[in-house]
């Protein structure tokens, strides 16, 4: 009996979520690789509701990261202000670009390595039901450097 | 006679070339910028003894997740367009008015990952807030219990090109777009 409601509760589990992922894409969507000397990266995508209700997209936990948190950045009298919120709101058939200088989210204290191109598992709730999005690992600068400097008198 | 329209004349002109002095004077831009005295690696460091012809100056924090790590990768993809003569000739600055939590060593690891001459520099709180009064920049340090680093800085998001004493010959705000500082480094060279 107990495995029968294990079974059904998985299944009911991965339906829930496939019904979620058919209702959400996640475009574009980075995480930059963390940088030494600093303990906090920014993730970035753009979300589009493809459903006909609004959903409310909260972000749980980033695999690799100790901490997650929803930010936005907006300017104001002259300064980049950065504020906290607990979550977004996607109206019907609408997009949120989680983008540099806006939303985004933040990831903090990673406990491993990150490599370019890594797959990132980040967790979000929508309307309460959990959903996994892989993210990609992107470095914040994108060459290699043509390193011209140290040298001298060319 | 003759000596008095000379006498006239020359008042005119006088009086003409101070009106002219006058309000070139009352409508110039006001010089901003200055030399300042920040922490590199543990060291004290002054602009006016360590410039370059050009100096480029950011201000920010190095746990800024967003808009300090965006401007300080377009202002690395306009480093990278820069012959090694240009190089020579310039340096950037980032400067973290997070003194409580950057370290001069930790920033100055921050800034080269970006480009790696780059310099990254903190400081006491009086040597920064002077730099940044220099410079009419401002930040605020805002707490934030319900926050996972308990803080957040706000802050002017600014490109300054200082010259060789720090005084600021142009700046490129909300640096977005690495053309455009480029285009400013060359001009400025």
């Amino acid at each position: 009996m107990k495995k029968i409601l294990l079974a059904l509760t998985l299944v009911i589990g991965f339906y829930a979520e496939a019904k979620v992922k058919s209702n959400l894409s996640f475009d574009d969507a980075h995480v930059f690789v963390p940088m030494k000397g600093s303990r906090a990266t920014g993730g970035f995508a753009t979300v589009k509701n493809q459903s006909d209700k609004e959903i409310n997209l909260v972000f749980k936990s980033a695999k690799g990261f100790k901490h997650v948190e929803t930010h936005r950045t907006f300017e104001k009298d002259g300064q980049m202000v950065m504020e906290k919120v607990e979550n977004y709101k996607i109206e019907p058939k609408g997009t949120l670009e989680l983008k540099q200088g806006g939303n985004h989210l933040m990831l903090f204290d990673p406990t491993k390595e990150f490599k370019k191109d890594e797959k990132v598992e980040l967790k979000f709730t929508v309307d309460g039901k959990d959903m996994k999005v892989m993210f990609k690992a992107l470095p914040r600068v994108a060459a290699p450097e043509a390193d011209h400097s140290g040298h001298s008198g060319h | 006679m003759g000596n008095k329209f000379k006498v006239i004349g020359a008042g005119l002109l006088v009086l003409s070339f101070l009106t002219v002095v006058g309000i070139w004077t009352m409508t110039r831009p006001p010089k901003l910028g200055g030399d300042f005295t920040l922490n590199h690696q543990g060291q004290d460091w002054n602009l006016v003894k360590n410039s370059k012809k050009l100096n480029v100056l950011y201000i920010g924090y190095a746990q800024c997740p967003d808009v300090c790590p965006m401007s300080l990768s377009i202002a690395s993809q306009a480093f990278r367009q820069l012959n090694e003569k240009d190089l020579t000739k310039t340096q950037l600055i980032f400067l973290s008015v997070d003194y409580e939590h950057d370290t001069p060593e930790t920033v100055d690891q921050y800034a080269k990952q970006f480009f790696s001459s780059f310099l990254g520099m903190t400081g006491s709180k009086e040597q920064i807030d002077f730099t940044v009064s220099q410079m009419k920049a401002s930040y605020a340090v805002q707490k934030n219990v319900d926050s996972y680093l308990g803080y957040s800085i706000a802050h002017t998001d600014r490109l300054y090109f200082l010259d060789k004493k720090g005084m600021i010959l142009d700046s490129v705000p909300s640096p977005r777009d690495y053309k455009l500082v480029l285009q400013k480094i060359k001009e400025n060279l």
